[in-house]
Parts: structure tokens; sequence; C-alpha cells
């Protein structure tokens, strides 16, 4: 792919930090909702958080996680960096690839404890029993994995591929005899 | 993946190299991050074939079919 000009690499910079940071913030907030339903003794607070949290899901999460995913595939397939050269830019895609993956399969685990939640005729000690410490294992997870993917991003430690060495060598022009 | 180095000293120059990082050998920090990744790989097979997947972190008594024992129910 060929590199992409300033004003464009720039703005792709720019919407891959937004949704990659974006995505961030939104799972602290799912991390905040579900450790207050898992430690709530308050019914309502419980249907209230899983609802919550399956519409930040359905509608920040998963737009969020695959936003990320494409622009930052674009960022690095538009630049120098390549996608395949350098070993934090592949950890970083592993990483968002599979961060992706959990996201998309636990929303079905969400759903069910969403729909359980909304119905109304669920007693006080039904919907307490919906409470779970799976979202806050999953949040934190997921936290913990996008605090290390920026930090990737902002270090960028060292390290060429095997790919990433074989190009290295092509682009070192050949002296004249 | 953010923006590309400036500062040769930094973190490298516009080609996307670094200064010796020609270095034949894979980072050790390539190597943990490999590893802590392969066993979370295998969590997760582990959790999805022990039937421990979406869906499967319901309290007992609940149905992933969204119905709900009688005795959860108000009269």
């Amino acid at each position: 792919m060929k590199n992409m000009q300033p004003r464009l690499r720039k703005f792709a910079l720019t919407a891959h930090i937004t949704s990659s940071v974006g995505w961030l913030g939104a799972v602290a907030v799912s991390l905040a909702l579900a450790v207050a339903c898992l430690s709530t003794r308050d019914p309502e607070l419980v249907r209230a958080a899983y609802l919550t949290m399956k519409l930040i899901g359905w509608v920040v999460l998963v737009p969020l996680s695959l936003a990320s995913l494409l622009t930052g595939l674009v960022q690095s397939l538009g630049t120098t960096w390549g996608l395949f050269r350098h070993y934090w830019v592949l950890v970083k895609l592993l990483m968002n690839l599979f961060a992706s993956l959990v996201l998309l399969m636990y929303m079905q685990t969400l759903g069910y404890l969403a729909d359980a939640a909304a119905d109304t005729t669920l007693s006080s000690a039904g919907l307490l029993e919906l409470r779970n410490p799976s979202p806050v294992l999953h949040s934190a997870g997921a936290l913990l994995l996008l605090i290390v993917a920026v930090t990737l991003s902002v270090y960028k430690p060292r390290g060429l591929t095997r790919y990433g060495r074989r190009k290295q060598q092509e682009q070192i022009p050949v002296s004249p005899q | 993946v953010t923006d590309l180095p400036r500062d040769p000293d930094s973190s490298g120059d516009d080609s996307g190299s670094r200064p010796g990082s020609a270095d034949e050998s894979t980072p050790r920090w390539v190597k943990v991050f490999g590893i802590i990744g392969l066993v979370l790989v295998l969590l997760m097979l582990i959790a999805l074939l022990t039937g421990h997947g979406p869906g499967r972190h319901m309290p007992h008594g609940h149905r992933l079919d969204g119905n709900t024992p009688a005795a959860a129910h108000t009269p």
C-alpha cells in the first residue's frame, strides 16, 4: 500500500487515537457499572446496570473496537511502519483482534443478563441473584489489555520481525563499486 | 499505531526502522507477550470447551431462553 500524504496520515492517526482511547474510556465505565452491580443490594440498580452495560456494549464498545481495528490497519498499512514489520505493531494487532473477538462473544452473555434483568415479573430476590462477577472480570481484563496497547503505542519497543528485517535489507541502497 | 517518529534518537526515523533494530534475535518483551498471549488463548479455549462460554455466566436457575424459575418471580 502506498504511503499516505501527511495530512491524510494525521487524520487517520486522529481517528485511530480517538477510537482506541474512547474504547478504553467506555470499558472503564463498564467496569464501574459492573462493580456497582456486583456490590449493591439494591435490585433496581442491578437491573439498571445490566441494561446500561448492554446498551454501552452495542452502541459504544463494539463500534469503537471495530473502528480502532480498522483505523489501526489503515494507519499501519498506509505508513512505512507496515503491519508485519515491527513486533509492537503486530502485537497490537493481535491484542485488538483478541479483544474484539472476546467482546463480540461476551455481548451474548451480557444480552442474556440484560434480558433477564429487564423481566419486570422478576422479584427483588431474583434480580439480586443475577449479580455476577463475570462482567467485572471481563471489563477489568479488557481495561488492562487496552492500557498495555496504549503503552506499546507510546513506547514503541524495539524489534523487527523476520519480514521487517528482510524489507529493511531490501531498502538499503547498494553502494557503487 | 501512533504517528511516525521524528527523533531518530528516541524512536527511529520516518523509515519505520530503528538504530540497532536489525538484531536477529527476538526481543525478550516479545517472548513474554507471546507466552501471556498463548496462556490467554488457551484459557479462552478451555472456557469455551468446558461450557463456560457465552451465555453460560447465568446464575443457577436462569435459563438461556430468558425464562426464569417460578420461585424467582413475584406471585
